[in-house]
C-alpha cells in the first residue's frame, strides 16, 4: 500500500475524518465502476459507493495496515451492490434510472469521440444488455459481472457473495446461460447489434 | 467421444476447467461441429457482456460523494483510548454476564424448557439441516440450469426456477441466508433473523403457486425450505428474555396458522382443479 494511503489511514483512525477524502478519492473509479456493473443504475451506484465508503470508515480501526485499502473497499463495496439490488428487488415501488441511456445516466468513458450515430448504437446495445441482464437473480447479475467484467476470481466471488465456492460457479454459469437466451430471443426479434467491433476480445 | 455440457463450454470459455479437462473440451471441439457452434454462441453472449466502459468519476461527482459520506463520519477515537475503552467495556460486560448467567442458572436452570427443545431442536441440529437443505436447493438450481445431450450438444432445461426469476432471487437469497446460518455459531443476529422470517413468508406464496401449477418436486423444494426457515424464525433473537420467546412463539403461531390456511387452500384448490396431479407423497420428493 502506498505511503500517502498509509498515512492517510493513520491519520483518520487518529480522529482525522477529512484525511478520509484521500482514500476515497483515488479508490472511488473503481468501486463506482464495480457497482454501476452490479446495479445497472448510475443513482444505485453511487448510493452503493457511498455505503461501501462508509462501512469502511467504521472498520477502519480493525484494517489490516499491511493488506490492500483498495481490495478491502472493493470488496465491501460489490456486497453493499449486492445488498442494495436485492433490496430494490424486494420494493416494487423503486424506480430507479436504468443504464439504457436514459437522462440521468452517468457518463461514461471513450478513448475518442464518437459520432451521433455511433453514439446511438452503443446507446441502443447498451440498453439491450441492461435488458437481458435483467432476467438474471441478484446474486447471478453480481456473480456473473464479478466473474466476466471484473475477472475476479471465484473465490473472491464465492466471500463476497457469502455463498460456497460451487454456488458462486453455478450462479455465474446459470447467468451466461439465461443471457446466452435472451441475446438469441431479441436477436430474433429484430435488435441491433449488442456488440461494437472494439469491444470483441 | 466424451460429451461436454453448455456448463462446460461455459467454464471452457470463462477459464474455469482444469487443464486436463481444458484439452478435452478443445480436441472436441475441433472435431464436432455442433459442439463449436455451441461454443461460438457462448462466446458472442460473453463478447457481448465484455468490454462495458466504465464510468467517469470527475470531480463533480467525488465532491458530491464526499459531501454525502462526510457529515456520516464519526471521529474515531484515538487507538490507544480505543482499546483501553474497549478493554474496559468488554471485561465489564464479561463480568456482567458471568453473573447473569449465574443467576439465570440457579433460577431456572431445571424449570424452563429451551427454546430449541420445544420448535427447533439444538443449534447444531439446525445447522446440519440448513446445510441439508442448502444441498438440496443447490442440486436443484444445477438442474435447472443446462443439461448433456448425447450428441456433445447442449440442451437447456426450462423448469420452474429457471422460468420464474423470482422464485429464483427467492432461492438464491435463502441459500445465502442459510449458509450464512449453518456457519455460524450460536443465537442469530436480528438482521438474519428478519430476512429469515421475511423469507418464511414469501415462502409460503412460493409453495401455494408451485403446488396450484402441479410442480410436486419444486413443491417440495419449498416446502422442505419452509419447514427449517420455521424452525430459524422460531430460535430466540440475540439477547432476548422470557418475555420476549413468549411474544416469539405467539407471532410463529400466527405465522404457521397462516401457511396452514394457505396449505389448506392449496390442496382445497388442487383436488378440485387437478385431483391426480399431486400425489400423496410428493412432499418426500428428493432431487
Amino acid at each position: 500500500m502506498a505511503k500517502d494511503e498509509q498515512d492517510a489511514i493513520g491519520r483518520v483512525v487518529a480522529g482525522d475524518r477529512d484525511a478520509y477524502r484521500v482514500l476515497m478519492e483515488r479508490h472511488l473509479p473503481a468501486v463506482l465502476r464495480v457497482t454501476t456493473r452490479i446495479t445497472g443504475s448510475s443513482v444505485d451506484a453511487e448510493e452503493a459507493a457511498q455505503e461501501a465508503f462508509l462501512r469502511a470508515y467504521r472498520k477502519l480501526p480493525e484494517f489490516r495496515r499491511e493488506a490492500s485499502f483498495g481490495t478491502w473497499v472493493y470488496r465491501i463495496a460489490m456486497n453493499c451492490a449486492l445488498d442494495l439490488v436485492e433490496r430494490r428487488n424486494r420494493d416494487l415501488n423503486w424506480n430507479a434510472v436504468p443504464m439504457d441511456g436514459e437522462p440521468g445516466v452517468a457518463p461514461v468513458a471513450e478513448s475518442h469521440r464518437p459520432s451521433p450515430e455511433r453514439e446511438l448504437l452503443d446507446r441502443e446495445a447498451r440498453a439491450m444488455r441492461e435488458r437481458a441482464m435483467q432476467v438474471l437473480t441478484p446474486m447471478e447479475r453480481t456473480a456473473f459481472v464479478l466473474r466476466h467484467m471484473e475477472e475476479q476470481p471465484i473465490p473472491v466471488i464465492s466471500a463476497a457473495l457469502g455463498v460456497p465456492e460451487n454456488s458462486a460457479r453455478q450462479a455465474v454459469f446459470r447467468a451466461v446461460g439465461k443471457l446466452r437466451k435472451q441475446l438469441t430471443a431479441m436477436r430474433r426479434a429484430g435488435g441491433a447489434p449488442m456488440i461494437r467491433p472494439q469491444e470483441s476480445r | 467421444m466424451k460429451n461436454f455440457s453448455e456448463d462446460d463450454l461455459i467454464g471452457y470459455h470463462l477459464g474455469e476447467l482444469s487443464w486436463l479437462k481444458r484439452r478435452q473440451v478443445r480436441s472436441a471441439l475441433e472435431k464436432d461441429a455442433a459442439l463449436a457452434a455451441e461454443s461460438e454462441a457462448i462466446a458472442e453472449t460473453l463478447r457481448a457482456f465484455g468490454g462495458e466502459p466504465a464510468p467517469v468519476v470527475d470531480e463533480a461527482m467525488l465532491e458530491r460523494s464526499w459531501q454525502r459520506v462526510r457529515p456520516a463520519l464519526e471521529v474515531l477515537a484515538p487507538e490507544r483510548s480505543r482499546t483501553r475503552t474497549l478493554w474496559m467495556v468488554g471485561a465489564g460486560s464479561a463480568l456482567a454476564g458471568a453473573t447473569a448467567v449465574v443467576v439465570v442458572l440457579l433460577t431456572f436452570g431445571h424449570r424452563v424448557p429451551t427454546q430449541e427443545t420445544a420448535i427447533g431442536g439444538p443449534p447444531e441440529t439446525m445447522a446440519a439441516r440448513a446445510h441439508d437443505l442448502l444441498e438440496e436447493l443447490q442440486g436443484k438450481k444445477t438442474a435447472s440450469g443446462s443439461s448433456k445431450s448425447g450428441t456433445g450438444s447442449v440442451i437447456t432445461l426450462p423448469d420452474a426456477v429457471a422460468d420464474d426469476p423470482s422464485l429464483a432471487a427467492h432461492l438464491d437469497t435463502a441459500e445465502r441466508v442459510l449458509t450464512e446460518v449453518s456457519h455460524s455459531d450460536g443465537r442469530l443476529q436480528p438482521e438474519t433473523q428478519e430476512q429469515v422470517h421475511r423469507l418464511l413468508l414469501e415462502n409460503a406464496m412460493y409453495y401455494q403457486s408451485a403446488e396450484s401449477r402441479g410442480d410436486a418436486s419444486t413443491a417440495a423444494v419449498i416446502d422442505d425450505l419452509g419447514r427449517v426457515l420455521t424452525s430459524l424464525d422460531a430460535e430466540p433473537r440475540e439477547g432476548s428474555h422470557d418475555e420476549d420467546s413468549v411474544r416469539l412463539q405467539i407471532h410463529v403461531g400466527d405465522v404457521l396458522l397462516d401457511l396452514r390456511i394457505l396449505d389448506h387452500g392449496t390442496k382445497k384448490q388442487a383436488e378440485t382443479a387437478k385431483p391426480a396431479m399431486l400425489p400423496a407423497s410428493s412432499k418426500e420428493t428428493k432431487f
